[in-house]
């Protein structure tokens, strides 16, 4: 089989690279190893309530975002009803020590104002604060259809300053501090190793505004095939790529299966774990230097995840989106810290009622280590040991403490359905390591680019620009503009934005 | 460390990360053309200078001017008398 473009991985950037390709009138197949696309995003049900896995809600597609534009764009938005922020759909951020909590407004001028009237001793910190984050959104090409691609300050923003270090110099007070850090589970970068540029990116367009999507992550990913199928990509399921294939001359020709099968094509995108790409290329392709970057490239953190639901309206008690701060702050790069100790976000999904009994859903995240279930690493699904199970309902038992903890009136009306460790994310998300974002976008490391030396060769995914919805689509943009051109591809998007 | 030192540590060094020709390793060696490394093999250029000296380069100006060998040569000798001079 014969294509102009191959993509690899048909998770949220392998779908979106693959529909901008056919779009543009290349014929593209889409490769994906699992029997169906986008397997971390898609949700599951447990006793009869869906739970969101891999997406519950996005900064920057709201309406007049470039998200959205994106998303209308590649015919996706026509397919998904996009729900964006109001006051009733914020986050919180809630501290462990006093009673103190803080509600994040919508808008990011808004936020300006809620920050001065919460700690007006920081008035001028908060100015510098809000407008450093514009300024970085302002220099990312795809946040801003009119920045230059060419001088981005790579060095600069890699050696920049941390997150944690910026506030530290600027406040002492550790609400703030707390309230600007927050976010950096979003990405998964502990605030000590956070850059300002990278939290911008994430929190610009997030503070803007939040927008959830009717039906959650499975209706993200429905819409993602149906427009998929309308712009004529052919989607292989079940369909591993063992390796890369080269001509005699050298020159990419395509990607081989396990059973001998290859799909032909002169330029590919791979959207899996850049580390999982050295795994199935020939071994000197890349020189040593590029290889070791790559296969060390260091991981965001794990998580145990806790379904969850509540006899108590949670939306009426907290809102939408939860983060429970613990007494010492948002550092969450020290496992050895007992997960009381830990950050905690709680997404409230909504509401369902079953049998006539009032259940609302949510799901509780702490961030984790791979580390921490090592000992069980070699075990089996469904086969695990007494041991683990034992570890896990004690993980479990405890969150549930843990919320209580901050919301006493929850005492015996919230309960697990489900619980999931390192090991289930390492069994179900695309990363090698059980990583929730895939590689860490943090200061002193130089994740890969969109283009590689190779031609023809380009990467797009979360461990390229940023995780989630949008990191995701901008990390596809980037790596069809190598293929379509940078400014044809910004120019189609501004066009786009004019006509419609 | 001498600069002639400082010329022998990039250049084992290089030749060791980009699998490079001993040979062809001359000050006025353009990187591209005789070399044949690229402009994405720049970040790795850094990194491994970075490496090889401890140092933190953010120039990017100056990086992005390089052309031949004898550039990273002089960009590295520089930026150890500033360090010299500066600690
Ligand atoms: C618990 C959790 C909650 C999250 N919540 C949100 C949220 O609320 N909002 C948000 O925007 N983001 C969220 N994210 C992040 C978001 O889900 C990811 O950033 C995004 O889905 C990553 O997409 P991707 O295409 O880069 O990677 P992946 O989805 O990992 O795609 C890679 C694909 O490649 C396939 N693959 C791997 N190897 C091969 C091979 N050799 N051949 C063929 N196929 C292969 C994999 O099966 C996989 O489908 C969350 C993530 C987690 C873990």
């Amino acid at each position: 089989m014969t294509y102009d473009c191959a993509v690899i991985g048909a998770g949220l950037s392998g779908l979106a690279s693959a529909i901008i390709l056919s779009k543009n009138g290349l014929k593209t197949a889409l490769i994906e190893k699992s029997s169906r696309t986008a397997p971390l995003v898609r949700g599951f049900k447990r006793e009869g309530h869906y739970f969101d896995t891999g997406f519950h809600h996005a900064g920057g597609i709201n309406e007049g975002s470039t998200g959205r534009l994106m998303l209308d764009y590649l015919g996706i938005s026509q397919h998904l009803n996009v729900v964006s922020s109001n006051s009733n759909y914020t986050d919180m951020v809630r501290f462990r020590d006093s009673s103190f909590e803080f509600r994040f407004p919508v808008g990011i001028k808004q936020l300006k104002d809620r920050l001065e009237q919460f700690f007006p001793g920081d008035i001028n910190f908060i100015n510098r604060y809000i407008n450093e984050i514009n300024r970085q959104c302002s220099l990312l090409p795809f946040l801003n259809l009119n920045a230059d691609i060419k001088t981005m300050n790579i060095l600069e923003n890699v050696h920049g300053n941390s997150l944690a270090d910026f506030l530290s110099h600027n406040t002492d007070n550790p609400y703030l501090q707390s309230v600007l850090t927050i976010h950096s589970l979003l990405n998964g970068v502990p605030p000590g190793e956070q850059g300002l540029n990278n939290y911008a990116y994430i929190v610009g367009p997030y503070y803007e505004s939040v927008s959830y999507i009717e039906g959650g992550g499975s209706a993200l990913v429905a819409a993602y095939e149906k427009a998929a199928k309308e712009n004529g990509v052919d989607i292989f399921l079940n369909r591993e790529a063992q390796k890369l294939i080269f001509s005699s001359s050298g020159e990419l020709k395509g990607t081989g299966f396990k059973d001998g099968a290859e799909i032909n094509a002169k330029n590919i995108i791979s959207t899996i774990h850049p580390s999982q790409l050295m795994n199935i290329v020939p071994e000197n392709l890349f020189r040593p230097s590029y290889n070791k970057r790559i296969k060390t490239l260091d991981e965001t953190p794990s998580a145990f995840i806790l379904y969850g639901t509540s006899e108590i309206d949670l939306k009426r008690l907290i809102g939408s989106n939860l983060y429970l701060v613990p007494a010492d702050g948002n550092n969450f790069g020290d496992f050895s810290n007992p997960i009381e100790n830990r950050p905690i976000n709680i997404i409230i999904s909504n509401a369902d009622k079953k049998e006539n009994i009032f259940q609302c859903i949510f799901i509780m995240i702490c961030p984790a280590s791979i580390n921490e279930v090592e000992q069980w690493g070699n075990s089996i699904r469904g086969k695990r040991p007494q041991g683990y199970l034992e570890f896990k309902d004690n993980i479990c038992r405890r969150m549930l403490d843990y919320f209580v903890s901050y919301y006493p009136e929850l005492k015996g009306k919230i309960h697990a359905v489900d619980f999931s460790t390192p090991l289930t994310l390492k069994d179900y998300s695309g990363s090698p390591f059980g990583s929730m974002y895939g590689a860490k976008h943090r200061i002193e490391q130089y994740n890969p680019f969109p283009m590689t030396s190779i031609k023809g060769l380009y990467l797009a995914g979360q461990s390229i620009v940023a995780p989630g919805l949008l990191g995701t689509l901008i990390s596809a943009f980037l790596a069809c503009g190598n293929i379509l051109g940078h400014d044809y591809l910004r120019g189609a998007l501004k066009v786009w934005n004019q006509e419609e | 460390m001498t600069d002639d030192e400082i010329i022998d540590t990039i250049n084992r060094a290089l030749v060791k990360e980009f699998e490079l020709d001993k040979k062809k390793m001359l000050s006025d060696a353009h990187l591209f053309d005789t070399l044949e490394l690229d402009s994405l093999d720049m970040v790795d250029m850094v990194i491994v200078l970075e490496n090889a000296f401890k140092f933190k380069i953010t120039e990017e100006k100056e990086i992005r001017e390089i052309r031949t060998l004898g550039d990273i040569h002089n960009f590295v000798i520089k930026k150890s008398n500033e360090i010299r001079k500066g600690s």
